[in-house]
C-alpha cells in the first residue's frame, strides 16, 4: 500500500515538475477558458448572464474544451523520447500510471477552475453567495468525473496521429450525464433556491464511481507504447 | 450450401414485410383510436419497439466491445459496428417519432424534456462511435478506441437516463391499454425484432466480407456494361464504413 | 394538422428509415460482391 502511494506520488511529481518547467500546458489552457468565457459573455444579453443556470453552462464550457486540452497535454509528454516504452517497462502496475494521471489532471484542473470561476463570476455578474458551499461541491464532483473519464481516452487516443478533435468528440457526450445533472442542481439551487436534494448528488457520485472504476480497470487493457 | 443461405435470407426478409405490412394495417384499421390523445397515439406501436430495440443493439456494442477487448479478434469490431449502425438507425427512429408525438401534442418539435433529451443524448453518444471510425487509420487501433469506447458509453446510458430525471417533465404519459391495443404492441415486436437481427446480422456479414476485401467506402459499380468500372480504392488500412 | 397525418407521417419516417438503411446495406454487398469477382478474376469488363 505504502509502494503504491509512494509510486503515484512519484509519477504526479514527475508530470507536474515537467509542467512546472515547461509551462505549456497551464497558461495555455487558462488563457483558453478565459477566451471561451469572454465570447459566451459576448454573445448572451445582460439578463441572461447573471442567471445561476448560464454560469454552469458558461463554466462547463470553457472546463470541457479547456480540459480536454489538458488531458491531451498530458498524455503527449509520455510521447516524447520513448517516455512511455520507459514507463511501461518499469515494475509499476498500469493501473498506478492511471491514478497518477489523474491526479496530475485533476491538479491542473483544479488550478484552472480556480483561475477562470472568479473570472466568470466577475464578468457575468454571478451572484454565488446563495451557496457556494455546494456549488464548489458540485462542480468538484463533476471534474472528477470528466477527468477520470479524460484521463482513459486521452490514454486511448494519444498513440494516433492526433486526429484534431478526436479526444474532445469521444469525451463529451460520455460526460453529458456530468453536464445535465450539474445543471440541473444549479437550476434548482440558484433560481429556484431550492438545496440540492439527494438524487443529484446520487447521480453524480454513481457517475464518478462508474467513470473512476471502469477508466481504472479498462486501463490495464489499452495502454501500448 | 450457399443457395440454401440465400434463399434463407430471401425468405425471411419477406416474412418480414409481410409482418409489417400487417402491423401498419393493424394500427390503422383494427385498433381502436385512443380517447384522450387520438390518432397521434398510433406512433407508440412503433416507438416503443424500436426503442426496446435500440437498447437490445446498444447492448450488442458493449458485448462485442467487451468481446473485442478480451480476444482482440476483427470479427467482435465487425459486429461492434454493425450493431452501432442499427443502434444509430434506431436511436434516430425513437427520436424523430417522439418529436413528432410531441409536436402534434404539444405544438413544439423540440421540449427539453427528459424523454426527448434521453433520447437526443443517446443518438450522440453512438453517432460518435460511427462517426470516429473513419479519422483513424490503423484497423487495430480503430478497434480498440471503439471498443473503449463502446464500454463507457453503454454504461454511460443508466447515468443519462438518471440524469435527465432531474429535468422537469412537463408532460408525464401513461397510456391505459385496451386489449386490442395490448394485442397490437405486442404484435408489432415481433417484426421489429426480426428487422433488428437481420440487419445486424447483414451489416455485420457485409463488413465481414469487406474486410476480406481490404476495401473502402465506394459506390456501387455501374449496372451498364460499357462503363469503366470505378477505380479500386486500397489503401494501407482498413478504413471503417460508416 | 390533422393528428392522424402526424401519425402516418411517423410510420413513414420510422419505416423509411428502416427500408433506407436496407437498401444502403444491399447496394453496398453488391459492391462487395462485384469486388470479390473482380478479385478472383471472374468479372469480364
Amino acid at each position: 500500500m505504502m509502494l503504491l502511494l509512494r509510486q503515484i506520488i512519484m509519477l504526479t511529481g514527475k508530470d507536474l515538475r515537467i509542467e512546472a518547467r515547461s509551462r505549456q500546458t497551464l497558461g495555455l489552457v487558462i488563457v483558453l477558458g478565459i477566451l471561451i468565457i469572454v465570447v459566451l459573455g459576448l454573445g448572451l444579453g445582460p439578463e441572461q448572464l447573471t442567471n445561476g443556470a448560464s454560469a454552469t453552462a458558461t463554466l462547463w464550457v470553457a472546463y470541457l474544451f479547456a480540459g480536454v486540452l489538458v488531458f491531451e497535454k498530458t498524455m503527449s509528454v509520455e510521447r516524447h523520447d520513448g517516455a512511455l516504452a520507459s514507463l511501461l517497462l518499469a515494475p509499476i502496475d498500469r493501473s498506478v500510471i492511471y491514478v497518477a494521471k489523474l491526479i496530475s489532471n485533476l491538479i491542473l484542473m483544479l488550478i484552472l477552475a480556480l483561475v477562470i470561476t472568479p473570472v466568470a463570476v466577475v464578468l457575468f455578474g454571478f451572484d454565488l453567495s446563495a451557496a457556494p458551499g455546494q456549488f464548489t461541491m458540485i462542480m468538484a464532483m463533476s471534474i472528477l468525473g470528466f477527468a477520470a473519464v479524460g484521463t482513459l481516452f486521452a490514454a486511448v487516443v494519444s498513440s494516433t496521429r492526433l486526429q484534431g478533435g478526436l479526444l474532445a468528440i469521444v469525451v463529451l457526450p460520455l460526460a453529458l450525464p456530468l453536464v445535465i445533472a450539474s445543471t440541473q442542481m444549479m437550476i434548482q439551487l440558484f433560481r429556484d433556491g431550492k438545496p440540492i436534494g439527494g438524487t443529484g448528488l446520487t447521480v453524480l457520485l454513481a457517475a464518478d464511481v462508474l467513470y473512476l472504476v471502469t477508466s481504472w480497470l479498462v486501463f490495464e487493457l489499452i495502454l501500448e507504447p | 450450401m450457399k443457395q440454401m443461405n440465400s434463399i434463407f435470407v430471401s425468405i425471411y426478409w419477406l416474412a418480414t414485410l409481410a409482418l409489417l405490412a400487417i402491423g401498419v394495417v393493424m394500427v390503422f384499421a383494427y385498433t381502436p383510436t385512443e380517447v384522450t390523445m387520438g390518432p397521434v397515439q398510433k406512433i407508440f406501436y412503433l416507438h416503443l419497439p424500436i426503442a426496446i430495440c435500440t437498447f437490445f443493439s446498444c447492448l450488442t456494442v458493449f458485448v462485442a466491445s467487451v468481446g473485442y477487448l478480451w480476444q482482440r479478434k476483427a470479427m467482435w469490431d465487425h459486429l461492434a459496428h454493425a450493431a452501432a449502425q442499427v443502434a444509430v438507425i434506431y436511436a434516430a427512429i425513437v427520436l424523430l417519432t417522439g418529436m413528432i408525438w410531441g409536436r402534434a401534442a404539444w405544438g413544439a418539435w423540440w421540449q427539453w424534456t427528459p424523454r426527448l433529451t434521453f433520447s437526443l443524448v443517446l443518438w450522440l453518444l453512438y453517432v460518435v462511435y460511427l462517426v470516429i471510425r473513419p479519422s483513424i487509420e490503423s484497423s487495430q487501433r480503430r478497434a480498440m478506441i471503439c471498443a473503449v469506447y463502446g464500454v463507457v458509453a453503454f454504461l454511460d446510458v443508466p447515468l443519462v437516463y438518471l440524469s435527465v430525471r432531474l429535468m422537469p417533465d412537463i408532460h408525464p404519459s401513461s397510456i391505459e391499454l385496451e386489449p386490442a391495443m395490448k394485442s397490437t404492441l405486442i404484435f408489432w415486436f415481433i417484426p421489429v425484432i426480426m428487422v433488428t437481427v437481420g440487419l445486424i446480422a447483414a451489416s455485420f456479414k457485409l463488413a465481414k466480407r469487406q474486410a476480406a476485401c481490404n476495401i473502402t467506402r465506394e459506390l456501387p459499380l455501374p449496372k451498364s456494361k460499357t462503363a469503366r468500372p470505378l477505380r479500386p480504392t486500397i489503401t494501407s488500412g482498413n478504413r471503417g464504413v460508416v | 394538422m390533422n393528428s392522424l397525418n402526424y401519425a402516418i407521417g411517423a410510420y413513414v419516417v420510422g419505416l423509411g428509415l428502416i427500408i433506407g438503411y436496407a437498401a444502403w446495406l444491399w447496394l453496398a454487398s453488391i459492391a462487395v460482391t462485384r469486388r470479390e469477382n473482380r478479385q478472383n478474376g471472374q468479372e469480364r469488363r
